[in-house]
């Protein structure tokens, strides 16, 4: 009996140190964006090289990302989704590679404006989520008319990112993964550079959106620990997200130029992959 | 006052392990479709109103033709997942009538990956691909979920085809638990089987049958799992003639995972 109940203690005394040492955790984010650094030691300096002023036309491709910058899931609420099929069958020339709707829903057992614009334009359909999946679901429905090799992503906490490669038409056919994700936070873009490295630094772009709320920090994380990327944040006045470029040093968005289209908000954005730095 | 303590931590111990635990619940269905949907020509709908009154959370297509002459050039994956409200990732195992031929998945949740392999294996007669989906599904639990039809033309080649899928399939995650499901083309007894269940779970044990549908006598679709801890609450073998010579079957199945 004596034995027994001196096991016990031995027993409860190993499960306190294990309840103690496991709970008030606090995780925190690597303030290292891919450098490989994040201790108390000073940080080796990124320096991004400058893109070059002459642009290759041919190496530059287009991605048209329909938003309201106001988050949510009501973007097709009051448009009608066949005329985004419209402007996706009427486009000429230097044609946008992907097509992004910001702010649409995913409701279980309820058709995504994505699927049936795809499905209009003999394309292929994707519902990149950014928060936790539930029967409704917000995100942003992506259409494209080329063939997906791949769709990548990650979801970690309360960080969403997804994407689909597809073969750019560059001077030479190059596979390109397009991201996008809702980025609210420093910590936010921490996950997606240290989760995503293996692609974001190398053949991927990230075309999604950053709250102005948050923009300070994730500028600030940028700028100090981002690595070998370059970003772009595009600032409509009154609206409470701006449009975020996320490349790697070997491309660079060129431009981002707003249109109308039939009272869809667009937001058409240049990316070059450079030949060299 | 030793007793409070020891029952205190304890029950402290307890309440820290309980929620480390997450149980994944799917309800998860294969369908041999049979060259793209010939027998109800090429339609779509037939096959929706099923998955409409099932309501699977992930569906597994064999045999779906996509843009081919002979289905009208048409999308049939998306025009099901239209029809049920589901989004569809197909996989192309060969080019076919002007179209492609594949295997395809459809969820009822976002996927935010999709990856697939297509296997070559000498001695087949065409190559097969393996799709598969992560899905994050509601209670934040994230599970994995792949379309198979295997090789048919001996035991060997399948067997070879099993090796190919598991050894893409678990080259970087060998964490996410998975579900790999479809047209195995073996039956239980066979080497072919024998061998995926070194690494799989024959999560449906008994002795079901799923081929011919008009008087079945012989099981070649499945529903293995990974790790080998899967359990099923429910299973029904549908068997549909009219939309194919395959059975389908639907089952609920579920993990506990630490």
């Amino acid at each position: 009996m004596k034995t027994a109940f001196t096991y016990i203690h031995f027993v409860a005394a190993m499960l306190a140190l294990i309840f103690l040492s496991g709970c008030g955790k606090e995780e925190g984010y690597a303030g290292n964006g891919g450098t490989g650094g994040g201790t108390e030691e000073e940080k080796p300096e990124v320096i991004v090289p400058e893109a070059p002023e002459e642009i290759v036309e041919g190496n530059v491709f287009v991605v048209d990302f329909f938003s309201d910058l106001e988050g949510g899931s009501g973007f097709f609420d009051t448009r009608d989704w066949n005329l985004a099929a419209g402007h996706i069958l009427a486009q000429s020339g230097k044609r946008p590679v992907v097509y992004m709707f910001d702010g649409t829903g995913f409701s279980a057992g309820e058709v995504n404006p994505a699927l049936r614009i795809a499905n209009n334009v003999k394309g292929n359909a994707f519902f990149a989520q950014s928060e936790a999946t539930s029967d409704h679901v917000d995100g942003t429905g992506i259409v494209t008319l080329y063939q997906i090799s791949d769709y990548d992503g990650i979801v970690s906490g309360s960080t969403f990112m997804s994407g689909c490669t597809i073969p750019v038409p560059l001077t030479q056919s190059t596979p390109i993964c397009i991201f996008t994700s809702t980025i609210s936070s420093a910590e936010d873009v921490s996950t997606i550079l240290n989760e995503g490295k293996s692609r974001l630094y190398y053949d991927a772009v990230l075309v999604g959106t950053v709250s102005n709320g948050a923009r300070e920090e994730v500028e600030k994380y940028l700028q100090e620990d981002g690595g070998m990327i370059r970003y772009t944040f595009h600032e409509t006045d009154g609206k409470s997200s701006s449009l975020a470029v996320i490349v790697p040093a070997s491309f660079v968005c060129r431009d981002i130029s707003f249109m109308d289209v039939s009272g869809f908000p667009c937001y058409r954005v240049s990316v070059e992959k450079l030949e060299q730095l | 006052m030793r007793k409070i303590f020891v029952i205190s931590v304890l029950l402290a111990a307890s309440f820290c392990s309980l929620g480390a635990q997450e149980t994944i619940s799917l309800r998860v269905m294969t369908m041999n479709v049979k060259e793209g949907a010939k027998y109800a020509s090429y339609a779509s709908e037939p096959y929706a109103e099923l998955i409409r009154q099932y309501s699977p959370d992930v569906v597994a297509f064999q045999e779906v033709h996509n843009r081919t002459l002979l289905n009208g050039v048409k999308d049939w994956l998306s025009e099901v997942a239209i029809q049920t409200g589901m989004m569809p990732y197909f996989c192309k195992s060969i080019s076919y009538m002007g179209g492609d031929f594949g295997v395809g998945i459809l969820s009822r949740y976002p996927f935010y990956k999709a990856e697939k392999i297509v296997s070559v294996m000498e001695g087949a007669k065409e190559d097969r691909a393996t799709g598969w989906i992560y899905i994050m599904l509601p209670s934040g639990a994230k599970v994995r979920v792949a379309s198979t039809h295997l090789a048919l033309e001996s035991s060997q080649i399948t067997i070879r085809n099993i090796a190919d899928v598991n050894k893409n399939i678990f080259a970087e995650d060998t964490q996410t638990p998975t579900l790999l499901i479809g047209d195995f083309n073996a039956t239980p007894d066979s080497d072919a089987i024998t061998y995926a269940r070194n690494k799989w779970q024959n999560i449906i044990t008994d002795n079901i049958f799923t081929l011919p549908s008009d008087d079945p006598d012989t099981r070649l679709d499945y529903v293995m799992g990974y790790p080998k801890s899967w359990k099923c609450t429910h299973y029904e073998v549908i068997a549909r003639p009219d939309l194919s010579d395959h059975c389908f079957i639907v089952a609920d199945v579920t993990i506990t995972v630490e």
